[in-house]
């Protein structure tokens, strides 16, 4: 059986009867998205690390004894899953929940090309670092929106309690932010 | 009357982060399919967010490796019980 062509709905149901392989499918489809989450929360990779395999280890036991119940939306789910760890996890640790780390690295000192493509490395280098480069460039609150809706998973209103504007501003934050990253890709002649 | 409703980028944020209801998928799907003006601003914030969705961290090969031991030991114990 081809696991790559087969919904997350159908994986989770062939994991949940005995197959191991919908759960290695599984993990990489949505590694990126869980770990992106986490690691933005804590700013520790080898606590990030840590918290991914708990998440993991949670989902494989809500699997296998039934009480999964949500309809198909795997990803969103698993997300969840690993960012109310990650609170747990800081709630108890009393950790601050920021975007930089406390040597003023930001998230995307650490961002990669996610996947992988024929064009030539050394390109795809350049345009990983330009990419980064020009998000730095953006006004604060606007990397802050971009940062915590993109790769924290935060919903809008999520942002804009944790920021203390409305959800408006949170928005308007968000497509300054997209707009300002286009332009700046186009005048530099970004290309991903 | 009813005025027409009036869709803004912040509409299309929503819609392409899934933060819409199924009713207001399908009313602004309707929308995108009427309105260039509104389907070229879509593309545009559609080609930003594309660009990030190249960039991302990913966990270790050891962790993943790590989860999978995990679970075919626990599909082990789970035969032995059996």
């Amino acid at each position: 059986m081809n696991m790559q062509t087969i919904s997350d709905h159908e994986l989770v149901t062939l994991y949940q009867s005995g197959t191991q392989t919908a759960l290695e499918e599984l993990i990489k489809r949505h590694k990126r998205s869980i770990f992106s989450a986490i690691y933005l929360l804590v700013r520790d990779r080898p606590l990030a690390e840590d918290i991914f395999q708990e998440t993991f280890i949670k989902i494989i036991h809500t699997l296998r004894s039934g009480n999964y119940n949500e309809e198909g939306k795997f990803a969103g789910w698993a997300v969840r899953v690993g960012r109310n760890l990650t609170i747990d996890y800081i709630r108890k640790m009393k950790r601050d929940v920021t975007i930089t780390d406390s040597e003023g690295n930001g998230i995307f000192d650490y961002l990669v090309i996610a996947e992988e493509s024929n064009e030539d490395k050394i390109i795809k280098y350049q345009s990983e670092s330009q990419l980064k480069n020009l998000i730095k460039l953006l006004p604060e609150e606007q990397r802050e929106v971009l940062i915590m809706r993109h790769w924290g998973d935060m919903s809008f209103k999520e942002i804009s309690e944790k920021t203390g504007v409305s959800i408006n501003t949170a928005l308007g934050r968000m497509r300054y932010a997209l707009n300002n990253l286009r332009k700046m890709m186009v005048a530099k002649g970004v290309q991903i | 009357m009813l005025m027409p409703k009036i869709y803004t980028e912040n509409h299309l944020l929503l819609y392409l982060y899934n933060e819409l209801t199924d009713e207001e998928v399908v009313e602004l799907n309707a929308e995108l399919a009427r309105n260039p003006v509104l389907f070229q601003q879509y593309q545009q914030l559609k080609s930003g967010i594309n660009a990030l969705n190249k960039l991302s961290v990913e966990p270790s090969q050891t962790s993943v490796e790590l989860i999978m031991e995990y679970a075919q030991k626990l599909a082990a114990s789970e035969l032995e019980k059996v």
